[in-house]
């Protein structure tokens, strides 16, 4: 692979093969992808028959979203303001976090207690991490709240973030900065001005993945959220039930529910170009 | 240094958000989970009732033949999948970085398996694999290979799960090292190539070491994040056929809440954790020499 | 537009206007009790539950709203609220295999505590008298015990059997495990029919649920009798042999070669793909064999209780749902959650709830009329095996217990065991994990 991708350039051809190749990674990615779309227009026998031909149904959406009891446009709602406002959240925090870590002189201790801790609390079990939280918000009256879940969020995707982003400061040349602390630059300043635009693709990469994580986290969001206020994960696996597997309105829910994100990816690709391009990397 | 003349608000200031976090949400969850590690937890009356037992939990990992199972599958999953993961992520990455513009679609196309909860990907890889009705055996069917049974056999039960985790993860990979050979500066690679180097000498002296941090980062986050496989298997197989495909979360899952037992699935995860903690210093400790060396 | 039009359409209008304004204070003055929260798990009996706590609602003004939850998150949820200072719930739908740890915990009142007057309907099932619990003996006792909860839905196994092709052999549905070998057996064609489904995958509670009317048919049980506490393990007896070996013998003379990997899921596909003769699932899988949408086979299943061996009896798995009422509630929240069960469980209401598609758990809706109808056949054979069913145990070391038989089950059925060796070693583990948790036990001596 990685000979094809340097030398395209020279031998044209290679850049033939190279699409081919990409062509069928596509196939194998998008197959079983696919094969769920497809399942959310079958009904459930058809799908249970393994037939190949079908004709297309759409009572799996109207179940999904128009049912008298459906509670999925709420559910939803809620992760898109889960997701988002944690998401934020976490790269600022994230972001700011790594910075000083890794460029203000803290002793290497700190720097690696803090890589470590982050690390270990990803292997906390979420069955622990949700009871103890019940309890935390539940004493401070949060527990009916979106706020609580946003918290919790924020608290699980942070040290993912803040070990990938250092990772990222780590590429940055130093020169960059001290070429700004010559023109007197101020701390924000230097951020928004040199920093985040170096950085770009990767907090549109880790954004990317912290909404993903957000949006589909499961345990967590079963301990801390009702009716009122369950995300789309709690809303799918109501239809894993005791005696019946809801396939195909699980797959529509899960076709609904891939729609922000795959939005949020299309849009961060142009901010990964545009990160590039207008970085000072070059 | 930098630092001198930023002062101390900014290098204190940016920082405390994220301790605030940690010492609010995250510290009580690992000290309660300490905490129940030394402890038999029963409820009498409606009344928790604690009971300090010292090591005793951490001596019963001994045998549990369950857990024992867990572990070795545990560490195939992770080490296959995620070497798996992190080489097609970076292949993926470097060709469609070097296709540049066209390979747009591509990129979102790649993206798509790590949108779906892994709850329903345990229940449709399993429709997908069934022996008698799954869209796999009917594939080979037409290739005139008879019918193999993925999840009920105990040696290839593994190997399928393996199979779909790397299907749905390998998206995380390839995310994060796109973005890493997106942040390579370009000119020491023309520079490279000025000198006359072929694209393997290039790849392999100016590329991959300064690829290698994101690489290692990448390994080892994934590697974490498929020890606690747990969603896929729910559905895929329950941890069966026998052992064949139980997992330490499913272990953890099993003790800590399904027999209510927080003491000694507390007691599972410590040492879990504690073990992982060992490889990753140890690993962290090479990548700062490799680093010192560069 | 006429005058008499506008009079009569104004008149019209007021009247209803009055007659929603008296609807209004009539409800307000009926609803006697203040809001409950059920906590309740999605299944396809949500529906006509659901439906007839909207009927309650109608009736007495009172509001009830249901939080429902994934299946495996249901547990969850009950447990944190019934260990937290308060209760967010003010009714708990329990599970029939979890409710021990309820139970043992004391976390549910009594309901005869807060109301000294109720009683249990005579005509609700009792299902193995898990209603009731003694908690100074810590059993399970209608004699001596509290009435700790109502049941509120009957989720017991049936056997489901192709009446159609039984109809063109002139069979009758089968009595003795002998005789659904040999019916399996005779329409055993695979891979186009098998004979019979059996789950045998490892999972929470799965294969131990399937193999326990098995043990039970043969006489067996998996302790000595937990009623009076006594919990020497029973499981290597020769009752639990025979019922393994016929277990096996089934599934590898009549079943598909993958059975050790089936679970309640594939069963259902083999049965709705008209690719099974027979199988063994719980009653609320009755829906889908019935719906157009979900089965090629609609109207040719039918259900009878499970077969036995000669001399004993049919013993169904309970599976039932029991609604108990928190011990840290408010007086005022359980008056309210004792008032639903009240008119819950009268006959009326359950014949009511039959009608709304729900599952009953009184005799009144199985000898109804609505019973007699084709359509709802399955409710005749629930007739026969409501009172005949029993529940797996009534401790909370259950989930436990299940964690060693889904293991040695999964394995013997597999052939990676052998009968006598899995009975052996699951006797030998239960009773480690029975004298560990204190209670008097020990186990029959070695099959060989």
């Amino acid at each position: 692979m990685s000979n094809a991708v340097k030398t395209e350039r020279r031998w044209p051809k290679e850049k033939i093969v190279l699409h081919a190749a990409m062509i069928l990674a596509v196939i194998i990615t998008l197959g079983p992808f696919v094969w769920i779309a497809l399942s959310a227009f079958k009904t459930q026998i058809v799908l249970l028959m393994g037939d190949i031909t079908f004709s297309p149904v759409s009572y799996n959406f109207d179940e999904v979203l128009f049912d008298r009891r459906s509670t999925y446009p709420q559910n939803f709602l809620n992760s898109l303001i889960v997701a988002s406002i944690s998401t934020m959240l976490v790269i600022v925090i994230a972001f700011l976090a790594g910075y000083s870590l890794l460029r203000m002189n803290w002793p290497r201790w700190v720097l690696n207690a803090f890589l470590v801790w982050a690390m270990l609390f990803n292997l906390v079990p979420p069955v622990s991490l949700a009871s103890a939280w019940y309890e935390l918000f539940r004493t401070v009256n949060l527990s009916i709240d979106l706020i609580s879940l946003t918290l919790a969020h924020t608290t699980l995707n942070l040290p993912m973030a803040l070990w990938l982003l250092i990772a990222f400061f780590r590429e940055v040349p130093k020169e960059l900065e001290e070429a700004a602390f010559v023109d007197g630059a101020r701390f924000f300043t230097l951020l928004r001005r040199v920093i985040v635009p170096v950085m770009m693709p990767g907090i549109v990469a880790v954004a990317v993945l912290v909404f993903i994580f957000s949006w589909n986290e499961f345990p967590v969001a079963l301990a801390l959220t009702n009716n009122k206020t369950a995300t789309v994960p709690v809303a799918i696996a109501k239809f894993v039930q005791e005696e019946e597997i809801k396939y195909t309105q699980m797959a529509a829910a899960s076709v609904l529910s891939a729609i922000p994100a795959l939005l949020a990816l299309i849009f961060g690709q142009r901010f990964i170009v545009k990160g590039l391009t207008a970085g000072a990397v070059k | 240094m930098t630092s001198v003349q930023l002062g101390w608000m900014p290098k204190y200031g940016s920082l405390f958000p994220a301790i605030v976090f940690f010492l609010a949400l995250a510290a009580l969850p690992v000290a309660n989970l300490l905490f129940l590690s030394f402890m038999e937890i029963s409820w009498e009356g409606g009344v928790v009732q604690r009971e300090f037992v010292g090591l005793e939990n951490y001596a019963a990992l001994a045998d549990d033949p369950l857990l024992k199972a867990g572990i070795s599958n545990t560490l195939i999953l992770v080490v296959v999948a995620t070497s798996c993961q992190v080489a097609l992520g970076l292949a993926l990455a470097l060709a469609c970085s070097s296709l540049g513009n066209s390979s747009r679609l591509y990129r979102t196309l790649f993206i798509l398996p790590i949108l779906i909860p892994g709850i329903i990907i345990g229940a449709i890889w399993r429709l997908m694999y069934n022996f008698q009705f799954g869209i796999i055996n009917q594939g080979l069917d037409l290739l005139g290979i008879p019918a193999i049974d993925w999840l009920g056999s105990p040696h290839l039960a593994l190997a399928s799960v393996i199979v779909v985790d790397i299907w749905h993860w390998t998206p995380f990979s390839f995310l994060l090292l796109l973005a890493a050979v997106e942040g390579l500066p370009k000119d020491v690679s023309e520079a490279a190539k000025v000198d006359g180097a072929t694209a393997w000498q290039e790849f392999r002296r100016v590329s991959l070491p300064l690829l290698w941090p994101a690489i290692v980062t990448t390994f080892i986050f994934r590697a974490v994040i498929a020890f606690k496989v747990f969603d896929e298997v729910f559905l895929l197989t329950s941890g069966g056929p026998g052992t064949a495909t139980e997992v330490i979360s499913f272990t953890i899952y099993q003790r800590f809440f399904l027999q209510d037992n927080p003491g000694y699935g507390s007691a599972i995860s410590v040492a879990v954790i504690f073990s992982v903690a060992l490889v990753i210093a140890i690993a962290l400790q090479m990548q700062n020499r490799r680093e010192a060396t560069r | 537009m006429s005058f008499r039009t506008v009079l009569g359409k104004s008149l019209v209008v007021a009247s209803s206007t009055v007659a929603v304004l008296g609807m209004g204070v009539l409800a307000a003055a009926a609803q006697s009790q203040p809001p409950i929260n059920v906590v309740i798990n999605q299944s396809p009996w949500l529906e006509g539950f659901a439906s007839i706590v909207e009927e309650y609602e109608d009736e007495t003004g009172n509001r009830v709203s249901l939080d429902v939850n994934p299946y495996a998150g249901s547990l969850e949820k009950q447990r944190n609220a019934v260990r937290s200072d308060k209760s967010e719930f003010d009714l708990l739908i329990v599970n029939g295999i979890f409710y021990p740890e309820m139970y043992h915990g004391g976390f549910l009142e009594p309901l005869t505590k807060i109301d000294p007057d109720f009683e249990l309907d005579p005509q609700i099932y009792t299902y193995g008298d898990t209603p009731w619990f003694d908690a100074e003996t810590k059993t399970v006792n209608r004699e001596t015990g509290d009435l700790l909860t109502v049941p509120v839905n009957p989720n017991i196994t049936l056997l489901y059997y192709r009446k159609d092709l039984y109809d063109e052999k002139g069979l009758t549905a089968p009595e003795t495990f002998e005789e659904l070998l040999e019916n399996a057996k005779l329409f055993h064609n695979p891979p186009e029919m098998y004979g019979i489904v059996q789950r045998a995958s490892r999972a929470a509670v799965s294969v131990t649920w399937d193999f326990f009317p098995y043990i039970n048919g043969y006489g067996g049980s998996f302790f000595q009798d937990e009623s009076i506490g006594d919990y020497v393990v029973t499981i290597n007896s020769e009752a639990g042999r025979k019922a393994l070996e016929m277990y096996i013998t089934l599934a590898k003379e009549a079943g598909p070669e993958n059975t050790a990997s089936l679970t309640q899921g594939d069963l259902i596909q083999f049965l709705v793909t008209g690719k099974a003769a027979h199988s063994v699932l719980p009653v609320a899988a009755w829906a889908q064999m019935d719906d157009p949408n979900k089965s090629i086979i609609p109207g040719k299943i039918d259900y009878a209780t499970l077969p036995h061996a000669d001399g004993f009896a049919s013993t169904p798995a309970l599976g039932h749902w029991l609604a108990g009422i928190p011990k840290n509630l408010d007086d005022a929240q359980k008056v309210a959650a004792l008032e639903f069960l009240k008119w819950f469980q009268k006959p009326e209401t359950q014949i009511a709830y039959a009608e709304l598609g729900g599952a009953p758990v009184s005799s009144a809706a199985y000898e109804s009329d609505f019973a007699e109808k084709p359509e709802n056949r399955y409710m005749l054979a629930m007739r026969t095996a409501s009172p005949q069913a029993k529940g797996l145990w009534t401790i909370p070391e259950g989930a436990e217990i299940a964690a060693i038989t889904e293991l040695g089950l999964n394995r013997a059925v597999a052939g990676e065991i052998t009968v006598v060796d899995a009975l052996n070693s699951m006797a030998k583990d239960m009773e480690k994990v029975l004298s560990d948790a204190g209670y008097k036990t020990g186990r029959l001596p070695d099959l060989k």
